[in-house]
């Protein structure tokens, strides 16, 4: 039997929670079953990491939000390519990508909504607008994958798509490299390197209104205040960036609160940390989070939908609610002054982690999803034979 | 060991023979200098080699870019201060010295950088307060007459926003915990970079005017002025995207394409090598530009 052709489509080349998906997925897929391509805009550092791995690489021109004309580009390149499955991942590729899909007459379509994230705009009918395009373009799509329970519920409450089509699949990461001597090795090295004073409170984000990291900035001051050697470090880079400068500068944080940008060895610092913290306004499932738990780190998180399924407050880390700075420098002092409760729950959190967070597992599920699509075709096309 | 003096080399035989020669001088016994050179055409290794045998030379089979090599230098270094240095200078008498006190008396401060003086004793505008479209319009517009003036009056140091890496004295540990150099710069843009980053991650910037070295500039560059003005424009949409506000990557574009529009009404695009050259301002300004 050949092999089933899936095309994975992403709208941005740089390596965020979606695109780490896309990667697990892209590498890891049986290859004897499944040949799998990657489409997103070229040129960053996915195309990169998919090169690398002799998979193929498909450019197309994703711009923003509104861009005229770019389904007629993506339905000639998937006429092009033919995949028997298209699996976009996130709101542009999965609005411009299925109706190209459509279009193309591409026989199976896949959508995965990496967090409900248009429910969170401040524009009440860009809510709207989108909500109803995700109904739209559910009609042409087999299945919706939600990241998260609490994410499928909201599908479910939303009629984001018919309920036959919506689907489950939590996202997981490779455990495998972080128990190895090597790990332990690079990640000492580095300890090293950053400020050597304790506590070394931190977060890898994105520097977007979504992560929150202004709130764990407005909470630093407090969180340090007994801790003059303490540090608060954010790994991430984006649009925030400046605005989050200006905020350290008027608080006279700038020798505490360090910003080290987009890095390499993020999960090398998260093993460093000695609390992490996730202040985000909203989630799908952060993968930093779970990677923070099966790192054992002391977690506090914002009580959003996503982050708490992951952690449970007072077992496996501490839940504040979003927004909130004292809540947040509040948990966090109480893991400094109790280090054994924070040891306590730091274990918890690694213990908690498989398998429901796993990668094989995100993989297995994936796998049967498109199995199970394809076996549909094929039936549907002895059924109906063709003219 | 207290210095390492980190120089990238790219056929610049000419000025290596003053440029060492002064930076021994001012190093004495206190360091290492470490000569990276990017696939020099000009015979500089081999001269380096017999001329220079004390200077631990790292040569490389092509031309990797001012950051990379750098950062091959950095990862040699055993210094707990670096010294960038380009290779077109000539340090002060003292000038050194200088820059290690400024930095011993300001414990905040992650690097140091002198003043840039022309050949001809003019001051070089070297530092400035940040980076943005609108801050790089009234800067060179503005600022840098008034700078230079001000500069001969003037010579006390100053906490800046961003400092040449012509010559820059930067402290070890803040190195590496930033990481280096941002190698995804190829040339230009890539110290600016560097100083954003120091200064995020908790270190001053601090420029100290009473420590001089005379910069030629431009010296890798000559005859090559339009290829490297394709690059100072490709590293700068680089910073704008990653660290300036929001509308001056929009800006920029905007002022490239009518620039390019200039350049092809000027004939700047006649021939092979100017279509190539349209190609890849072309290629920048688009969608795939690999400018993230």
């Amino acid at each position: 039997m050949s092999r089933l052709r899936v095309m994975e489509m992403i709208d941005k080349p740089f390596l965020g929670g979606g695109q780490a998906i896309v990667m697990a997925l892209a590498r890891n897929l049986d290859r004897d079953r499944f040949e799998i391509s990657v489409c997103a805009r070229g040129g960053g550092p996915l195309e990169e990491e998919v090169r690398k791995d002799g998979l193929s690489f498909v450019p197309a021109p994703f711009g923003g939000k509104y861009s005229f004309g770019l389904t007629g580009k993506i339905a000639a390149i998937l006429r092009r390519e033919m995949p028997d499955i298209v699996h976009t991942h996130g709101g542009i590729a999965g609005l411009y990508g299925r109706m190209a899909a459509h279009k193309a007459g591409v026989s199976k379509v896949v959508h995965t909504i990496h967090g409900i994230h248009y429910l969170h705009y401040r524009n009440i009918l860009l809510r709207a607008v989108y909500a109803d395009l995700e109904r739209y373009c559910s009609k042409f799509t087999d299945a919706v994958v939600f990241v998260s329970e609490a994410d499928l519920e909201t599908g479910r409450r939303l009629r984001l798509a018919k309920p036959a089509k919506l689907r489950l699949i939590r996202n997981g990461i490779d455990c495998s490299g972080l128990g190895t001597e090597d790990f332990a090795r690079r990640a000492a090295e580095l300890r090293g390197v950053l400020p050597q004073g304790s506590p070394l409170i931190g977060t890898v984000a994105r520097l977007h209104r979504q992560k929150g990291v202004v709130f764990l900035l407005r909470a630093a001051g407090a969180m340090l205040a007994g801790h003059p050697e303490g540090r608060v470090i954010v790994v991430g880079g984006g649009e925030l960036e400046n605005d989050l400068i200006r905020e350290i500068r008027a608080l006279g944080l700038e020798r505490r609160f360090l910003l080290l940008g987009e890095r390499a060895d993020a999960r090398e610092i998260l093993a460093c940390l000695d609390i992490f913290v996730l202040p985000s306004l909203w989630e799908g499932l952060p993968l930093v989070l779970i990677e923070a738990a099966a790192l054992g780190r002391p977690i506090v998180a914002t009580s959003v939908d996503g982050s708490r399924e992951i952690i449970v407050d007072g077992e496996t880390g501490l839940l504040v609610p979003a927004g909130d700075p004292a809540a947040l420098a509040a948990a966090v002092n109480r893991f400094l002054d109790d280090s054994a409760l924070a040891a306590r729950l730091g274990e918890a959190a690694r213990a908690s982690v498989p398998p429901r967070f796993t990668l094989d597992v995100m993989i297995a599920v994936h796998s049967e999803l498109y199995l199970s699509l394809a076996g549909r075709n094929r039936a549907d096309a002895l059924r109906a034979p063709e003219n | 060991m207290l210095i390492s003096a980190i120089l990238v080399n790219y056929n610049d035989r000419r000025h290596l023979a003053p440029c060492l020669a002064s930076l021994r001088a001012e190093l004495g016994d206190e360091g290492e200098i470490i000569v990276v050179d990017n696939a020099s055409t000009d015979g500089s290794p081999a001269y380096l080699a017999s001329e220079f045998p004390a200077v631990r030379m790292i040569a490389n089979a092509d031309n990797r870019g001012f950051g990379a090599a750098n950062n091959q230098g950095l990862a040699a270094a055993a210094g707990a201060l670096v010294l960038f240095l380009n290779t077109d200078t000539v340090l002060g008498p003292g000038s050194i010295r200088r820059l290690v006190q400024t930095l011993t008396e300001n414990p905040d401060a992650a690097a140091v950088g002198p003043a840039l003086i022309h050949p001809d004793g003019s001051f070089q505008v070297s530092f400035g307060k940040n980076v943005s479209f609108a801050a790089q319009f009234v800067q060179k517009l503005f600022l840098n007459p008034f700078y230079k003036r001000a500069l001969r009056r003037r010579a006390d140091p100053r906490r800046v926003g961003w400092l040449s890496a012509a010559c820059l004295l930067v402290r070890m540990d803040a190195l590496r915990l930033i990481g280096g150099f941002d190698e995804r710069y190829f040339l230009y843009f890539e110290d600016i970079d560097l100083c954003r980053r120091l200064a995020v991650s908790g270190g001053r910037l601090v420029f100290e005017p009473r420590a001089a070295v005379v910069h030629e500039g431009g010296a890798t560059t000559t005859g090559r002025a339009r290829d490297s003005r394709f690059e100072y424009r490709r590293s700068q949409l680089c910073f704008y995207s990653r660290h300036a506000p929001p509308g001056s990557r929009f800006f920029l574009r905007l002022y490239l394409r009518m620039a390019v529009a200039g350049m092809a009404a000027r004939g700047s695009f006649r021939g092979a090598e100017g279509r190539a050259l349209r190609r890849r301002y072309r290629r920048l300004l688009g969608k795939e530009s690999g400018v993230p």
